[in-house]
C-alpha cells in the first residue's frame, strides 16, 4: 500500500500548482477565441454545418419502432398495445370501485350495478387504517385531508386520482423492487441500469410522452404509463442499495440455516431491508402526485385536469383549491405508507388469537365498508357528499392575489428590475457569449481534477453533445436559469437550514412549509406569480425557486444535526462560543452534506425546467415543450438528452468532489 | 371494451330500457366515437353538442383528453376518431400535413371564424391618441414600453407553437417593438388579468371566440388587410423587401377525423360535417361559462333544448 | 395491563352514529336555483331615494347580436326595468320622478347618443365607421328632459366587433 499512498502524496503536492496553470491557459485562450471570434468563428459558436442531425435520426427511429418493428408474431406496437389493454382492467376496476361505480353496458344504456365506496366508508376507513397504522394523531390526519376533499368539493376528481395512484404505485414498486433484486443480483445488469436510471430520472417527461402516447394510445392508460416510468426510478436504486446493506451476519444466518437463493432472498433480505424499501414506496408515491398534472396533460382527468383548466380560465382560487387537494392526499398517503413502514413488529404469542382478534381493524373496516354500502343506496346524503353543504375558499384566493397586484406590484416590479439587472442579464450575457469550446475544456479540466481521466472524458463529451446537436446556445440558456436559481435558493434554504437545525420548533414549523412546497402542484403559484412578474426569466426563476429550496433546507439542517456529538463537545470543552462552534466545525464537517444537498437541488431546479417553458424562457424546456406540441419525438428526445447531461455533469462532479471532501475530513 | 357479452348484454338492456325517441335509427356500429377534447372552454362546448347529438342519434360517445397538435398522430392512428376544432390560424401546417397522409380526412368548416390580432385595453386609448391605427404604435412605444425592453415597447404574443409571425411583422413593419412569447395561453391571459386590474398599460395577441374579449373593452391594432400574396410574397404591401408586412389573416375552424370512420359510422361522420355554429352562439356560451360560472353540461343542455330542430335536421 | 377496549365495537359504534347523522342531513340532489338574469351584465340598484319611499330601480338590456358585430350592423336590444316607468310621449317634457326613457350610447356617455326611446324592444344601428375590438353600448336611463337620474341608473352590454 505504501507505493500507491506515496504516488498520490507527491501528486497531491504538485496537484494545485498544476491546476492553477490549466485554468489560467485555459482563461487566456477563452479571452483569445472571443477576441478573434470574427477570424475563428467556429471555436466561439458552434457552426450550424457541423450540426449532427441527431433528431432526424431518433424520429426516424421513433417512426419505424412504431409502426414496422416486428417481432416475428407480432409487431412491438401491438405488444405496447396489448401491454395497454391489460393495464386497462385493473385501472377501470379501480375507477369503478373509488370514482365511478360498476355499471353495465357502454353509453346511454348504461346501467350502474353497484355504487361506488360511500365518501363517509373511505373517510372512516383509511382513519381506522390510520389508527392500526400509528395513532389517533394519523388517523386524524387521514381522516382531515379526505374531509377537505369531500368538503371542497373536489371528491370526484380526488377519487378519479386516487385511483390511478392506486393501481400505478404498486405497479411502480413492485417493478423497481424486481428490477432492484436483478440489479443486485448481477453486477453487470447494475452497470447498465445505474446510467439509465439517471436518464429516466433527468430527462424532463414531456420528452418521451410523445412516444408513450404513441406506443400506448392515448387515454389514461398512457398517463399511468408515464407515471410508472418517472416514479420506479427511486424504487429501482433504493432496492439495490438497501440490499446490499444487509448486515452480513444476518446473511450469514440464512445460508447457515440452510436457505436456498430464493428462500434466502424473500425471506431473510428482503424482510431485512424492509425499512429502507418503505422509503422507496415513499417516494414512488410522492413522484406519482408530483405527475398528476402532466399525466392530466394526456388524458389522466381528475384533480391534475382541475388544476390546469381552472388556470387557464384565470379562476386562481379554483385552482389553488384543487392543488391543495393534491398536497393533502400527497401529505396524508406519505404519512400512511411511512407509519406502514415504521410499524414496530408483533409481539409474538404462544398462542395464535382467532382471525379476527387479530385483526380487528380489517374487521371493523370490512364491515363498515359493507353498512354504509346498503345504507348509501337508501339515504343519498352517506353515498355522495351533499352538494349543498360544500364550501369554497375560491373567491378569497382570487381576491388576495388581485390585493397584492393592485398594491404592491410597483414595489415587486422594483425588485425584480434590479435582480434582472444585476444578476441575471449579466449572467446570461456571460455564458451565451463565452466561446463553446472553452466551456467544454472548462468541464473536462475540472472531471480531471476531481476524478481522474474517466471523469474527465465523460463530462467533456457530455458538454460536446450539446454543443453538436445544436442545442448550445439554449443549453447555455438553461445553464444561466438554473444556475442563478441555485444560487438563490441556496442563499436562502442554507440559512433557514441553519437556523431550523438550531432551533426543534422551527424545524417542525419548517418542515411543514417545505413539505407543501414540494407537493403543491407548481402550475398553481406559477400563474399568480406571471401576474405579479410578467412573462420571463424572472418569474421562471422564482418558480423554480420555490420548488428548489426544499432540499437546500433539508440537507443543511440534516447535516448540520449529523455532526458527531463528540467534535461539538471537545470544541467546547476548548472554549469555542457557540458561533465559532457553528462555523468553524459543524459547517465544515456538514459541507458534504450540503453539497449533496446542493446537488438535489440542481437536479430539481432541471426538472422543473418544462414546468418554466409554460411561462415562456427559451431554453431546452422550450424545446422539449414545443416538441411535444408538435409530436417531434427526435426533437424532444434529443433536448431532454441535453437536459439529462446537465444534470449527469453537476451530480458526477459533486459527488467526486463530496468523496474527496469527505475523505479528507476523515468521515469515509 | 368490444366483447361479445358486452355488446350482447347492451342489446338486451336497450331493448328493455328507457323509451328511445323514435327518430333514432340502428346505428351501424356499437362501438364508441372518440372525440377529442382540448383545454379551452369554446372547443369543449363544441365536442359535448356534438355528442350529445351522436348520443341522441343512438351511437355511444367517448370523451379523450388530447393536446391539440399531437392529436393527430391519434387521429391518424384511429385511437381517436373526431377533433372538432382545427384552427387555421394555428393548426393549418399540421392538418394539411395529416390530410397529406390520406389517413384523416376534411370533415367541413365549423361555420365560426377565428379573428386574432394585437390587442391594447381601451384605456390606452387616452395615452396614444393615434389608435388603433398601426402607424401610432411608434409613437406610443415607449407608452408600452417595461424596464426590459425599453426604449422599445413590449408585445405579447401567444406560444410559440401558435406560429402567427408577429417576429417577422414587427420586423417588416419597421416596429420598434419586442415581441415576448407566452409559454402557454394561461400565462398570456395571466399577464392580461393582472394588467386590467391595475389600468396598466398591455399590448398583446387576443383572440376570439374567447372569455377574454367579452371581459375586457379594447381595440385590435387596425393592420393592413391580409391577403396570401402579403406572407408569400415580398415584394407586396408597404415593405418591398420583405413579407408579412401586413395583418392576421381572418382564419376558418375545421373540424377533421380518422378516415377509415366513416365507413364505419357513416351517419355519424355526416352528422358530423352537417354541424354548424355562429360566433354569437359559441361567444354566448363561452360567456357563460368561464364568465358566469355556469357548468359546460347545463348550457350545452339549453342549447340542445332551444335548437331542436336545427340539430334533428343534422341527423338525417 | 389494562384490557383494551375493543377497537371493532367503537368503531363500529362511530360509523352507524355518522351514518345516521348524514341519513338524516343528506338530501336528495337539489336542482339547481333557476339561474336569475339572462345574459345581460347586472346594472347596480338604485338606492331608495332618501327621505322617500320609492323602491330600487333595476335596469337589464339583452341585445340579439354581440359577436362578429359588422359596421353598419343593426341590433335589437330589449329593455325591462323595474321601479320605472318608460314613457314614450314624455320625451322632451317635464322632469317627473320615475319615468322617463333611456338613452343608448356607443362606448362612454359622452356625444350624441345613437338612439333615444321608450320602447321596450328597439333596433340600435351600429355606425360604419367602428373600429374592431371589444367595445360596449352604454344604456342609461333618463328623466323627461333627458337629465341622467341620480345616482345614475345604467348598464353595459358588450359587443365585439371585426369586420370579416
Amino acid at each position: 500500500m505504501s507505493a500507491p499512498a506515496s504516488r498520490d502524496r507527491w501528486l497531491a503536492a504538485g496537484l494545485p500548482r498544476r491546476y492553477a496553470i490549466a485554468w489560467l491557459v485555459l482563461l487566456l485562450v477563452a479571452i483569445a477565441v472571443h477576441l478573434a471570434r470574427g477570424a475563428l468563428p467556429a471555436l466561439a459558436t458552434y457552426p450550424e454545418p457541423w450540426f449532427l442531425p441527431l433528431r432526424f435520426w431518433v424520429s426516424d427511429l421513433m417512426k419505424w419502432l412504431v409502426n414496422d418493428f416486428d417481432l416475428g408474431l407480432f409487431t412491438f406496437q401491438e405488444m405496447t398495445r396489448s401491454i395497454a389493454w391489460l393495464l386497462e382492467w385493473p385501472l377501470r376496476a379501480a375507477q369503478s370501485l373509488f370514482a365511478e361505480g360498476f355499471s353495465r353496458g357502454i353509453g346511454r344504456d348504461a346501467e350502474e350495478i353497484v355504487p361506488r365506496i360511500p365518501w363517509i366508508a373511505l373517510i372512516v376507513a383509511c382513519a381506522l387504517m390510520g389508527l392500526s397504522a400509528r395513532g389517533r394523531g394519523l388517523a386524524a390526519l387521514v381522516a382531515g385531508a379526505l374531509l377537505y376533499l369531500a368538503v371542497f368539493g373536489q371528491w370526484d376528481s380526488a377519487m378519479v386520482t386516487l385511483a390511478s395512484i392506486v393501481i400505478a404505485v404498486p405497479l411502480g414498486a413492485g417493478a423497481g423492487l424486481l428490477l432492484g433484486i436483478a440489479g443486485f443480483r448481477s453486477v453487470r445488469l447494475e452497470r447498465v441500469l445505474v446510467p439509465l436510471l439517471d436518464l429516466m430520472q433527468t430527462v424532463p417527461i414531456f420528452a418521451y410522452l410523445v412516444p408513450v402516447l404513441f406506443l400506448f394510445g392515448f387515454g389514461p392508460v398512457a398517463a399511468m404509463v408515464a407515471t410508472i416510468i418517472y416514479a420506479t426510478p427511486p424504487m429501482v436504486r433504493v432496492t439495490m442499495l438497501a440490499l446490499r446493506q444487509v448486515p452480513a451476519d444476518v446473511v450469514e444466518f440464512g445460508r447457515m440455516a440452510g436457505c436456498s437463493r430464493r428462500q434466502l432472498l424473500w425471506k431473510v433480505l428482503v424482510p431485512s431491508a424492509r425499512p429502507s424499501l418503505m422509503v422507496g414506496i415513499n417516494q414512488v408515491i410522492m413522484l406519482s402526485l408530483n405527475m398528476v398534472i402532466i399525466a392530466s396533460m394526456i388524458g389522466a382527468g381528475g384533480l391534475g385536469y382541475d388544476v390546469l383548466t381552472s388556470l387557464k380560465r384565470l379562476r386562481i382560487g379554483d385552482g389553488v383549491e384543487a392543488g391543495l387537494a393534491i398536497t393533502l392526499l400527497a401529505i396524508a398517503l406519505d404519512r400512511l405508507s411511512q407509519a406502514f413502514a415504521n410499524r414496530p413488529p408483533r409481539a409474538h404469542r404462544d398462542t395464535t388469537p382467532p382471525f379476527f382478534r387479530r385483526h380487528p381493524f380489517l374487521i371493523a373496516a370490512t364491515a363498515l365498508l359493507a353498512v354504509s354500502w346498503m345504507a348509501g343506496s337508501v339515504l343519498p346524503g352517506v353515498q355522495d357528499y351533499p352538494e349543498t353543504l360544500e364550501i369554497s375558499t375560491a373567491q378569497m384566493w382570487s381576491d388576495l392575489i388581485k390585493w397584492i397586484n393592485v398594491n404592491f406590484y410597483d414595489h415587486l416590479e422594483a425588485v425584480k428590475t434590479w435582480l434582472l439587472f444585476h444578476l441575471l442579464i449579466p449572467v446570461k450575457r456571460f455564458l451565451t457569449t463565452v466561446p463553446w469550446i472553452a466551456v467544454v475544456a472548462a468541464v473536462a479540466i475540472a472531471g480531471h481534477r476531481l476524478g481522474g481521466w474517466r471523469l474527465a472524458a465523460l463530462t467533456g463529451s457530455l458538454a460536446l453533445f450539446m454543443a453538436v446537436t445544436g442545442n448550445w446556445e439554449k443549453s447555455m440558456i438553461t445553464v444561466y436559469l438554473c444556475g442563478v436559481s441555485v444560487l438563490v435558493a441556496s442563499l436562502i434554504g442554507i440559512p433557514v437550514g441553519i437556523w431550523a437545525a438550531r432551533n426543534e420548533r422551527v424545524h417542525r414549523v419548517v418542515q411543514v412549509v417545505i413539505d407543501t412546497l414540494q407537493t403543491l402542484p407548481s402550475f398553481v403559484y406559477l400563474i399568480p406569480v406571471v401576474m405579479l412578474f410578467r412573462v420571463g426569466d424572472f418569474s421562471a426563476m422564482i418558480a423554480v425557486v420555490a420548488y428548489a429550496v426544499a432540499p437546500a433546507v433539508r440537507y443543511t439542517a440534516h447535516g448540520l444535526r449529523q455532526v458527531p456529538a463528540q467534535l461539538i463537545e471537545a470544541a467546547t470543552a476548548a472554549g469555542c462560543t457557540r458561533r465559532q462552534t457553528l462555523w468553524k466545525v459543524q459547517f465544515p464537517i456538514a459541507l458534504p452534506e450540503i453539497m449533496l444537498g446542493i446537488n438535489q437541488t440542481i437536479m430539481l431546479a432541471l426538472s422543473m425546467l418544462v414546468i418554466t417553458a409554460l411561462v415562456g424562457t427559451r431554453d431546452l424546456g422550450q424545446e422539449v415543450y414545443i416538441a411535444l406540441t408538435k409530436a417531434d419525438t427526435g426533437r424532444g428526445i434529443v433536448a431532454g438528452l441535453c437536459v439529462a447531461f446537465i444534470a449527469i455533469i453537476s451530480d458526477r462532479l459533486i459527488s467526486a468532489w463530496v468523496r474527496r471532501k469527505k475523505r479528507e475530513l476523515g468521515l469515509e | 371494451m368490444k366483447t361479445c357479452a358486452k355488446s350482447l348484454a347492451t342489446a338486451v338492456l336497450a331493448a328493455a330500457a328507457l323509451a328511445v325517441p323514435p327518430a333514432v335509427a340502428a346505428v351501424e356500429s356499437e362501438d364508441p366515437i372518440k372525440l377529442t377534447i382540448h383545454d379551452w372552454t369554446g372547443q369543449y362546448i363544441t365536442t359535448n353538442i356534438m355528442g350529445a347529438v351522436l348520443e341522441e342519434m343512438g351511437y355511444n360517445v367517448e370523451y379523450v383528453q388530447a393536446d391539440y397538435i399531437a392529436q393527430f398522430a391519434g387521429l391518424e392512428a384511429g385511437d381517436l376518431h373526431v377533433a372538432m376544432e382545427m384552427w387555421e390560424t394555428t393548426g393549418k401546417d399540421a392538418m394539411e400535413a395529416s390530410l397529406a397522409t390520406g389517413k384523416t380526412v376534411d370533415l367541413g368548416e365549423t361555420g365560426m371564424v377565428a379573428i386574432e390580432e394585437w390587442w391594447y385595453p381601451m384605456y390606452m386609448k387616452e395615452k396614444c391618441p393615434g389608435l388603433p391605427d398601426w402607424n401610432a404604435l411608434n409613437e406610443c412605444a415607449e407608452a408600452f414600453a417595461t424596464p426590459e425592453t425599453h426604449p422599445k415597447g413590449r408585445y405579447l404574443g401567444g406560444p410559440v407553437t401558435w406560429g402567427g409571425y408577429d417576429d417577422e411583422r414587427a420586423d417588416a413593419l419597421g416596429l420598434d417593438y419586442e415581441v415576448v412569447h407566452a409559454g402557454t395561453d394561461a400565462a398570456l391571459f395571466a399577464e392580461l388579468e393582472s394588467a386590467m386590474q391595475r389600468e396598466a398599460p398591455i399590448l398583446l395577441w387576443i383572440y376570439t371566440p374567447h372569455w377574454a374579449p367579452i371581459k375586457y373593452e379594447g381595440e385590435w391594432v387596425d393592420f393592413p388587410r391580409y391577403t396570401d400574396e402579403c406572407y408569400k410574397d415580398p415584394s407586396w404591401g408597404m415593405n418591398p423587401d420583405k413579407a408579412y408586412d401586413c395583418g392576421k389573416p381572418r382564419g376558418w375552424i375545421k373540424k377533421v377525423g380518422w378516415k377509415d370512420g366513416e365507413a364505419k359510422w357513416p351517419k355519424a361522420y355526416q352528422a358530423v360535417r352537417n354541424f354548424t355554429i355562429s360566433n354569437q352562439e359559441m361567444g354566448e356560451m363561452v360567456g357563460q361559462v368561464d364568465l358566469d360560472g355556469r357548468s359546460v353540461d347545463e348550457v350545452v343542455a339549453d342549447w340542445m333544448t332551444a335548437n331542436k330542430d336545427r340539430w334533428m335536421a343534422w341527423t338525417m | 395491563m389494562p384490557p383494551r377496549r375493543s377497537p371493532i365495537a367503537s368503531s363500529l359504534l362511530a360509523g352507524v352514529a355518522v351514518l345516521a347523522l348524514m341519513g338524516g342531513c343528506g338530501e336528495e340532489d337539489t336542482p339547481p336555483a333557476s339561474a336569475g338574469a339572462e345574459s345581460a351584465p347586472e346594472s347596480p340598484a338604485a338606492a331608495p331615494e332618501a327621505g322617500g319611499a320609492a323602491p330600487a330601480i333595476t335596469l337589464e338590456v339583452t341585445a340579439d347580436k354581440t359577436h362578429a358585430v359588422q359596421p353598419g350592423d343593426e341590433i335589437g336590444i330589449t329593455v325591462s326595468v323595474e321601479g320605472f316607468t318608460l314613457d314614450a310621449a314624455g320625451i322632451g317634457a317635464e322632469a317627473e320622478p320615475g319615468r322617463g326613457h333611456y338613452h343608448v350610447y356607443f362606448g362612454g356617455s359622452e356625444g350624441e347618443p345613437l338612439l333615444v326611446s321608450a320602447d321596450a324592444n328597439a333596433v340600435v344601428k351600429v355606425s360604419d365607421d367602428v373600429t374592431d375590438g371589444t367595445h360596449s353600448l352604454l344604456i342609461q336611463l333618463r328623466g323627461n328632459d333627458h337629465s341622467p337620474l341620480d345616482p345614475p341608473i345604467e348598464t353595459k352590454v358588450r359587443l365585439i366587433i371585426y369586420r370579416l
